[in-house]
């Protein structure tokens, strides 16, 4: 991927060595060099704080505004996630701290475990966990209380234009790849935490009209946000973990990269043929579409996500469930006519014992759709350029929205609150400011390093997945087969996605 | 000049590599150091035997160079101050809360990463509480000397210590009254006096600490500085001392690359002959027999990293 494309992609990076920007992008850059570079600041917004300026004009209005330490705006689960989390650090003990959303009890009313006729009532919504998210829910007592789950052991990869596939594991297969929870459970069990958390207080059914930072360093000026009914909050720290629609990102007018992928998820709750160990996940990347992928929720259930373009998702959505469950299978089993190319590609690779592994273990086939389970929804990228500024941050998908080709989004997300709170206990802990800048600007070095990395990787994936000219189908299959053949590069993979 | 040190230490770190660290940490402390001392003696016992210590001193181990500026008697009216690096730090006074690139002053915040640790550790140590409390400082007073626009006091009162700031500059103590915010007030307070003057005034029983950071490179007799500081402690209590040593890397860091090379402070804000080498501070401070340990820049370091690592 070219950066001129993406010119806002590595944003702050590139605000510490403005000196030798403008077009030049010098990477790899220590602090070191930050602090012998003679400053000659190109800065792209203000920050210069005047210490004796503007000092007087805000303590005194808005006297009356109620006050807190830290306001999240965004009850989703990174919002009530972030919540429990800074609510339950021992350093953060006396901060007062506000959850707003415009949602009605999100996540309070526990699921229904079994619908009527008996079978087991999943819900549509799945997230994959990544080791180090569930040792962070874990830490948090969260995972305690996520009453249903699935461990995946393996992952099964494969291209339907040629044979290449590839399989993640761990070589014992029994310690998990990842963690398959429905969202409505996971929310659960979030705010069930979030209630033994006293300090935190929830306000559920507001809505905000808009967020201000203030202008200047000055620790006497507040971030302020209004509500739908004018009421107004002043805060040292507010924290956007309001989606990929931020209120709180335009308030810190970040440049922002956002495109649709032109491509739908259709997701659906399947019930598999006999398959009572249901400890793997597939996906399959199809031609003119894209990944379609399925994930263990219980022996003999699977969570569909089908990512593909609108008019099929909308087709898909429209068919008689038979139907649907037929397009399901053949998708998973279909042969597509495959370039001479390819197949020579496919033998030679086949020649040098790259693409042999043992005897592939093949999907299980699907025999129905759960009742009223399929929906679908637009996919997006989403790159917030800065993730902090003066006494406001952002985290979760108001920062960075991706595919969920590899199931990444809800990761990068708690990934994003473990460095946070990390950050803010540490500055606690030096008596520093909690909304300084300088403190935030810590969190957002930290973030950008890893999730544009995996964004940006995602996003190549997406693309390289896409394309069926044969040249470059060959050319991904022989790469991916070359990843499956070394034990090493997989390690790099799996540790980074493990993250 | 700090973060750079701390910046060193950092870019080791990402290395890993066992030796270079070692070897980093030790440039670091040939560049900068710390001492923290605890009081054995009652104030006004220390005070004596500080000054009875003191004359001698100076003659016997600091050489020529040094006794230059040196005066043979406390002088509690013109004191320890010298009116040039008062109007030197009057002119930056409006700059102190700077923090954006290529502010004056941003080296000096990202100090407070390393030298808020080292108040606060040394302290705690004492007291025998836990640092995963919001306020792990409260109920001790702290006296920060020559505080300038109070960035160090910040920090240290929202930790919950009472901190008092003084400053022989109008405007360095005008800058950190204005930039105080509300409930940092019952906390923190500033007044615009030498030291000399403050402990002829001061009248209570003496402060848990005093806090000596990047200060005594500017005064006129640091022997008088630090000694009438340590009189103002509570038996018991601890001395906090951070600042350049004389070294080749201190003249090359913190004079020839910050402030001719790199222009990042005017030119003189610092002068490397009255930089003070570790020794000569705990020569300063043990004289007295009053201070019953010193510890020293290196180990906090090794220890504090270590932790990191």
């Amino acid at each position: 991927m070219s950066f001129r494309k993406y010119p806002f992609l590595i944003g702050r990076l590139t605000r510490n060595i403005k000196t030798f920007k403008n077009g030049i992008l010098t990477t790899g850059l220590t602090p070191l060099e930050n602090i012998s570079t003679p400053s000659v600041c190109v800065s792209c917004r203000t920050l210069s704080s005047s210490s004796s300026s503007s000092s007087e004009s805000e303590s005194e209005n808005d006297l009356s505004a109620e006050f807190y330490d830290i306001v999240i705006v965004g009850g989703g689960l990174v919002g009530t996630a972030l919540a429990a989390a800074l609510g339950s650090n021992g350093r953060l003990a006396n901060k007062q701290i506000l959850l707003l959303d415009s949602a009605k009890n999100f996540g309070t009313k526990p699921p229904e475990s079994e619908r009527d006729g008996g079978d087991p009532n999943f819900s549509n919504r799945v997230v994959a966990l990544s080791p180090g998210s569930k040792a962070l829910l874990n830490r948090l007592g969260v995972w305690e209380n996520v009453w249903r789950s699935q461990t995946v052991s393996c992952l099964q990869v494969w291209d339907a234009l040629s044979d290449a596939n590839i399989t993640f594991n761990y070589p014992d297969y029994t310690t998990p790849v990842s963690h398959i929870v429905e969202n409505p459970v996971l929310a659960h069990a979030i705010c069930q935490t979030l209630d033994l958390v006293d300090k935190v207080k929830v306000e559920f059914g507001s809505k905000v009209k808009s967020c201000t930072i203030p202008s200047s360093e000055n620790p006497r000026e507040k971030a302020s946000v209004v509500l739908e009914n004018d009421r107004i909050l002043k805060t040292d720290l507010l924290i956007g973990a309001d989606g990929f629609n931020s209120k709180v990102r335009s308030s810190i007018s970040s440049p922002s990269i956002a495109f649709n992928y032109d491509r739908n998820a259709v997701v659906a709750t399947l019930k598999l043929c006999d398959t009572p160990e249901n400890y793997i996940a597939w996906q399959r990347f199809l031609p003119s579409g894209g990944p379609i992928a399925l994930l263990p929720l219980a022996p003999n259930y699977s969570s569909l996500v089908w990512s593909t373009t609108p008019n099929h998702a909308k087709e898909l959505l429209d068919m008689e469930p038979y139907d649907f469950v037929e397009a399901v299978n053949s998708a998973f089993w279909k042969e597509y006519e495959r370039s001479e190319l390819v197949k020579k590609s496919c033998e030679l690779l086949n020649a040098l014992k790259l693409n042999n592994k043992g005897p592939r273990v093949l999907p299980p086939s699907i025999i129905e759709v759960v009742d009223k389970s399929r929906a679908s929804f637009p996919l997006g990228f989403g790159h917030s350029a800065y993730y902090a500024s003066r006494r406001a941050v952002l985290i979760g998908d108001a920062a960075h929205r991706v595919h969920p080709l590899a199931g990444q989004g809800l990761n990068l997300g708690l990934g994003d609150i473990e460095v946070l709170v990390q950050v803010l206990s540490e500055t606690v802990g030096i008596g520093g400011d909690i909304g300084a800048f300088d403190t935030l600007r810590e969190y957002e070095s930290q973030r950008q390093r890893h999730n544009i990395a995996i964004q940006s990787g995602i996003d190549a994936l997406h693309r390289l997945y896409s394309i069926d000219f044969p040249p470059i189908v060959a050319l991904r299959s022989i790469g991916l087969s070359v990843v499956n053949s070394s034990e090493l590069m997989k390690k790099f993979f799996m540790s980074h996605a493990a993250a | 000049m700090f973060s750079k040190t701390t910046l060193l230490l950092s870019s080791s770190i990402i290395c890993g590599c066992q030796r270079r660290r070692f070897s980093l940490i030790k440039f670091a402390g040939r560049y900068y150091h710390c001492n923290s001392v605890s009081l054995r003696l009652s104030g006004s016992q220390a005070r004596v035997k500080a000054s009875r210590a003191h004359n001698g001193l100076s003659e016997k181990y600091f050489g020529k160079s040094y006794r230059a500026f040196s005066s043979q008697t406390a002088d509690t009216t013109s004191g320890s101050v010298r009116p040039e690096e008062i109007d030197k730090f009057e002119k930056m006074s409006s700059s102190w809360w700077d923090q954006s690139e290529g502010g004056q002053m941003k080296e000096l915040h990202s100090m407070n990463r390393l030298r808020v640790p080292f108040i606060r550790d040394g302290l705690l140590q004492k007291t025998g509480s836990r640092t995963e409390v919001p306020n792990p400082l409260e109920g001790l007073t702290i006296l920060d000397v020559g505080c300038g626009g109070g960035v160090l006091c910040e920090p240290l009162g929202r930790l919950g210590a009472k901190v008092k700031g003084i400053d022989p500059g109008k405007g360095n103590i005008f800058t950190a009254t204005t930039h105080l915010s509300e409930e940092l007030r019952d906390n923190i307070s500033y007044e615009c006096t030498s030291i000399e003057d403050f402990a002829t005034k001061y009248k209570e029983n003496g402060y848990d600490a005093v806090v000596m950071s990047e200060v005594v490179e500017h005064v006129e007799k640091p022997e008088d500085f630090i000694r009438i500081g340590s009189s103002l402690l509570k038996p018991g209590g601890s001395l906090f001392l951070t600042t350049l040593n004389r070294t080749m890397e201190s003249w090359m860091g913190a004079i020839l690359a910050w402030e001719y090379l790199l222009r990042r402070l005017p030119i003189g804000t610092h002068e490397w002959r009255r930089f003070l080498t570790p020794e000569e501070i705990a020569r300063i401070l043990k004289s007295s027999k009053a201070y019953s340990s010193v510890k020293s820049f290196l180990t906090f370091l090794k220890k504090s990293y270590s932790k990191v690592l």
